[in-house]
């Protein structure tokens, strides 16, 4: 279900908007993978109507007008459940709209749900969701990837033509690698994260999943962009300059031979494609996750203090005092995972007055320097986006330590803030896997200019 | 961390716990410090100084204006002990032992 060929359809009279919905939610049910908490039929017939009467009078409002899409349930929509994949949220209904659901609603395009993912973003499997696992649509018995794990899975099974998710520290990406579809994280501060759930908010960046890169680019021209109610946006667009220099990193260690195969495959067509491309050492991947669990764990003890069971979410009476009654709702509402990570940030906070989390700061700063130290050099970098291919339900939902390393290739975008993009690359048998794309700060448009070009070489020889 | 500290913690977070559960945290909680030690012991954090990466890139607010978008009903529509327009709470002042 890409863009183009759907709004073709559209104009053509192939095909409507309704009739598309009707297709959508029939395939949905059909498919039972899970990757949907809520479905917004009420939502989504009213828009495809409307949107059907603009085709009819050739007054359509964007490349978006009647395209399907789903959002991560972490992005508020007024009146609509969201419930972040969360117990103590499960009947929360958001009371406004998040901005790049606005957005998107101003564009013309219909909301199908809102989709599965790891509880409050935390988790790198779906498993960690009180909804239940969500299935990979290219082989069912294996992990989507998360924590966007429903989003990637929407997508890579038409449930919708885009999904808009949450990145953290790869949180869009990897998802988007295990399910072979794209997925961009753009430089934080360029979409804005009013109406997102805060899980670790100075790494928190919205993202991107589609079928293609040239589908990515009209939905990020759609939502990108200053907001009055998120101060950290701008609107920054980078000067057009050519693709010249990529570098790629030649030893990644802990990789599964079968993705270093691809990758090694991937470096040599870009280098057929006339690139100069030369080898680097990342000296910072094991570092960037030190960092990374220290800031995560560490905010989201913070950021959600706020769940305590009085204002709204999961609310009990019973409890000797307040405080026993915030003890029984966050026991009972927050997952393992989600409970573990905020004793453990509770812990790095109280520890030695902090120390720890101070030393991320540092990290943070050193990660950053090193890598525009890099694209001083170079415009691209590209690496595997996952050390593994798709992993089966259940292998590692007990073992935290062996979950995090699903991070390690994608969290230090983050922490430096630097654009970066998944293409799906090949499969091994039906797992696919995906190659991340990195630029600079701020170089977002020429990523995904340079994304494009790469990825039609890449389909054309298969 | 020791059984004794995890429940500290636990008690600081506001978070209940099941016996079950205190003896899998303590040992993946472990686990997890152990491994952030593991990598901060293989750099030499003398050679990592501060930059100004906070400075330049994550303190570029715009301006802030409050507005009154939510109506009172808006704001309690998920609140389930409600008076008055008032949110009913659990009591605060423990009685006396």
């Amino acid at each position: 279900m890409n863009i183009d060929r759907l709004k073709k359809s559209f104009e053509t009279k192939e095909d409507s908007p309704v009739k598309m919905v009707d297709l959508v939610y029939e395939k949905i049910e059909r498919d039972q993978l899970n990757d949907f908490i809520t479905l917004s039929k009420n939502i989504a017939y009213e828009q495809a109507y409307l949107s059907e009467k603009r085709y009819e009078k050739g007054e359509t409002l964007s490349d978006l007008d009647g395209i399907p899409f789903s959002l991560k349930d972490n992005f508020a929509v007024k009146g609509l459940r969201m419930t972040c994949g969360s117990k103590i949220l499960s009947d929360f209904v958001s009371p406004y709209d998040s901005t790049v659901y606005k957005r998107l609603k101003k564009a013309g395009a219909i909301l199908i749900g809102k989709n599965n993912l790891d509880e409050f973003a935390m988790g790198s499997s779906n498993e960690t969701s009180y909804f239940g696992v969500v299935k990979n649509p290219c082989e069912k018995d294996f992990v989507p990837g998360g924590s966007s794990g429903g989003s990637a899975a929407s997508v890579a099974s038409d449930h919708s033509s885009f999904s808009i998710g949450s990145d953290t520290g790869g949180s869009v990406r990897q998802p988007a690698s295990f399910c072979g579809v794209v997925g961009f994280k753009p430089t934080y501060g360029k979409i804005s994260r009013y109406g997102l759930v805060a899980f670790s908010s100075s790494l928190d960046t919205v993202g991107i999943l589609t079928k293609n890169v040239s589908d990515c680019k009209k939905v990020f021209n759609v939502i990108r962009g200053v907001d009055e109610h998120d101060s950290t946006v701008d609107d920054f667009k980078c000067e057009k300059r050519d693709l010249k220099k990529i570098c790629y990193v030649k030893q990644i260690p802990h990789a599964d031979p079968k993705v270093t195969e691809l990758y090694e495959q991937v470096c040599s067509k870009l280098e057929t494609m006339g690139f100069l491309v030369e080898p680097v050492t990342l000296d910072f991947i094991d570092l960037s996750m030190a960092a990374y669990k220290i800031q995560t764990m560490c905010e989201a003890s913070s950021n959600l203090a706020r769940y305590d069971g009085i204002k709204y979410g999961l609310q009990k009476v019973s409890g000797q005092d307040l405080f026993d009654v915030y003890s029984k709702v966050r026991g009972e509402g927050f997952g393992k995972e989600v409970k573990r990570r905020i004793m453990t940030g509770t812990y790095l906070l109280m520890y030695e007055n902090g120390k720890y989390y101070s030393l991320s700061f540092k990290l943070r700063d050193y990660i950053s320097n090193s890598v525009d130290r890099i694209f001083e050099k170079y415009d691209m970098m590209v690496l595997p986006t996952s050390l593994s291919l798709p992993f089966k339900i259940g292998e590692r939902v007990d073992d935290p330590v062996r979950m995090h390393l699903s991070d390690s290739l994608t969290a230090f975008a983050n922490l430096a803030n630097v654009p970066a993009i998944n293409i799906n690359c090949g499969y091994y048998q039906k797992l696919p896997i995906g190659i991340q794309f990195v630029v600079k700060r701020n170089d977002d448009d020429n990523l995904l200019e340079w994304a494009q070009i790469i990825e039609q070489e890449i389909k054309k020889n298969g | 961390m020791d059984k004794k500290l995890l429940e500290e913690l636990a008690r600081h977070s506001f978070i209940e716990l099941e016996e079950e559960e205190k003896i899998k945290f303590l040992d993946q909680i472990n686990n997890i410090f152990f491994d952030i030690e593991r990598i901060l012991k293989e750099v030499n954090l003398k050679d990592i100084t501060d930059g100004d990466y906070y400075k330049k890139y994550l303190t570029l607010f715009n301006h802030d204006e409050p507005e009154k978008e939510f109506t009172t009903e808006d704001l309690l529509m998920n609140s389930k002990n409600v008076k008055n327009n008032y949110i009913i709470l659990p009591k605060i002042i423990k009685e006396k032992e």
